[in-house]
């Protein structure tokens, strides 16, 4: 296992704000794990507290050591901003091989970590010249592609995507997509999160999703599963409301916003949207319910499909 | 091509920054050659030649020895100014360099070494900018002994806070863009993180800050040497000869006019520059035009 997160719970401004409450998750080599949710539900938070970046106020997180490197951060991050997310005064090379002059404990990279750096990028189609430029210099998709390097650079055990795409062009995107499919398929003993609110770039990558709202898990299973058979309304009306779904209009658009997070509702956090919500769902928090298939599971009072 | 980048990236508009320049080009210069340059020993006293004015002059008692005249103890204003130029233009670029320095070490532990530290530093940061700072000069002087060393000191003092708060604020603001996290995440430490992705990222706003230090230093120290708590008589420092001039306002108003022009002049050199600098350093113009 390359990761395990028990009951995590985050809280911001002196605990008025919940943004994680009893998140739990497994995380295997070789697997592609999805995370998505509408803006606000707390994803891109739970991948900045996976990533180690910020402290779960409760709860732990357990990732296994990569054998006996204990220098070694064993976490790529990739963010949606890409220009943001580089120095703006370093040339594309210097930014991927930075993480490698970090890791070797070297104040600034050698010809050494230059020429990996070179031989990883050109794998991505990044040319020499793209090399020497400083970020401004680069469209997004060369950013984000050596972002991506950067991220790859120290061969990480855990890979964690925030967005990578969101922010490219469409056929953009399907280049970097199939990137970051080609890299993770390349190497079985990586994990890879991967938090988006685009359920075409989901079904397209991921094994193996996890359906946030208001800063909990609602839904849980196999990617092709949740989306064709969704089991909480909730994940029902994400899918339905994709407008690139191929299949006529939206037919079941999301009502309404999600209730604040400063006042939680007592019963379940989507009863105020739904509408298949019975009366106990008003005042009965449901239960995460796992089912017989393993990693499949949902809290839901009145599921879908069943 | 390097050439024509570098000067891309120095280019000045012309009009009050390039004056500027050549003030501060002159000035500099006069620091260097101050020996060679003045006709006198600015401290070589002639005798039964007190208060003579100027080439501005038409009287019969205009010496041509003396261009700009003489003070009330004989000795040549010109030379006097010329080797002025030395004492207070370095005694600003070292209240500039001070300043910056331990500007820059209290702002990054501020602004990274977590909060207690923060509370700290810039608690005491608010203290010393509560006091004017020509009084809390005046007091650091009064402890320390008057001399232009102590002033340099004093003037320090008054100019640490000013960059300690802006380089605080602006690796504050650095700090939260994602390529800090990123190199966190690579298991960057304090250190690293400040000196090679917050610090250089930075440089503009220091840059404007230590500039317009420079400048405030030598006013500083002037009215310091004007106060008689600064260079000690005879050292023809700047605010020592406003001060030495001072009972002379009326009958010879040059005697107050020239250093206090001198130090006018470079003074608002040096604030003209500190914008020049700002416009200069923004990363995105000096990175576009570097192109």
């Amino acid at each position: 296992m390359i990761l395990e997160a028990r009951g995590i719970q985050k809280f911001y401004e002196q605990g008025r704000l919940q943004v994680l409450r009893d998140l739990s998750l497994e995380l295997h080599a070789g697997e592609i794990l999805a995370v998505v949710g509408e803006s606000g539900c707390g994803k891109s938070t739970l991948a900045r507290v996976l990533a180690g970046l910020e402290a779960p106020d409760a709860g732990e997180i357990r990732r296994s050591q990569a054998g006996g490197m204990s220098k070694h951060p064993g976490v790529g991050f990739v963010f949606q901003d890409s220009l943001a997310s580089l120095h703006p005064r370093r040339r594309a090379w210097q930014q991927i091989a930075e993480p490698l002059a970090i890791l070797r404990g070297l104040w600034r990279p050698t010809a050494q970590e230059r020429a990996e750096a070179e031989r990883l990028a050109s794998t991505m189609g990044l040319s020499a010249e793209l090399l020497q430029r400083y970020p401004h210099e680069l469209s997004g998709g060369q950013r984000q592609r050596v972002n991506i390097a950067r991220a790859f650079i120290t061969d990480p055990q855990l890979l964690i995507l925030d967005e990578p795409v969101s922010a490219l062009d469409v056929s953009v995107q399907a280049q970097i997509l199939n990137l970051l499919v080609d890299l993770v398929g390349q190497r079985t003993s990586r994990a890879l999160v991967f938090i988006s609110h685009d359920l075409n770039v989901v079904r397209f990558l991921t094994d193996r999703v996890l359906v946030m709202y208001l800063g909990e898990i609602v839904e849980s299973g196999q990617a092709s599963e949740v989306l064709r058979r969704p089991r909480h309304p909730y994940t029902a009306m994400l899918a339905m409301s994709d407008p690139e779904r191929g299949e006529g209009p939206p037919t079941r658009v999301a009502q309404g916003e999600p209730p604040s997070p400063y006042d939680r509702p007592n019963g379940c956090a989507f009863a105020s949207r739904c509408d298949r919500a019975l009366p106990k769902c008003h005042q009965e928090r449901p239960r995460f319910v796992e089912a017989k298939t393993a990693g499949r599971g949902w809290s839901c009072h009145n599921p879908l499909n069943t | 091509m390097k050439g024509k980048r570098a000067f891309a990236a120095f280019r000045i508009s012309f009009g009050s920054a390039g004056a500027a320049i050549a003030v501060l080009v002159a000035a500099t210069l006069t620091v260097l050659a101050a020996d060679f340059i003045s006709p006198h020993d600015p401290l070589q006293t002639f005798e039964g030649a007190y208060r003579l004015p100027g080439f501005w002059s038409s009287e019969a008692h205009y010496d041509p020895r003396f261009v700009l005249g003489t003070d009330d103890v004989g000795r040549d204003v010109l030379s006097r100014l010329l080797h002025g130029a030395r004492w207070s233009m370095l005694a600003g670029l070292a209240v500039a360099v001070l300043a910056t320095a331990l500007g820059v070490i209290l702002g990054s532990f501020a602004a990274w070494w977590g909060r207690s530290v923060d509370a700290l530093i810039s608690r005491a940061m608010d203290v010393l900018m509560a006091l004017p700072s020509i009084l809390l000069a005046i007091v650091v002087v009064t402890i320390l002994g008057p001399s232009l060393l102590n002033a340099i000191l004093a003037a320090t003092l008054t100019a640490i806070p000013g960059i300690t708060r802006v380089v605080r604020a602006q690796l504050m603001l650095e700090m939260s863009k994602p390529y800090v996290a990123a190199a966190r995440i690579a298991g960057a430490g304090g250190f690293r993180i400040v000196l090679r992705e917050l610090l250089p990222n930075c440089g503009g706003p220091i840059l404007v800050q230590a500039t317009l230090g420079f400048g405030d230093g030598l006013l500083n120290v002037a009215a310091l040497g004007f106060l008689g708590l600064g260079a000690r008589p005879p050292a023809p420092e700047w605010g020592a000869m406003l001060a030495d001039a001072r009972g002379f306002v009326e009958s010879d108003p040059a005697l107050v006019t020239l250093p206090g022009l001198c130090i006018f002049l470079v003074i608002w050199a040096f604030n003209i520059l500190g914008d020049e600098v700002r416009d200069h350093c923004d990363p995105k113009t000096h990175l576009r035009e570097a192109r």
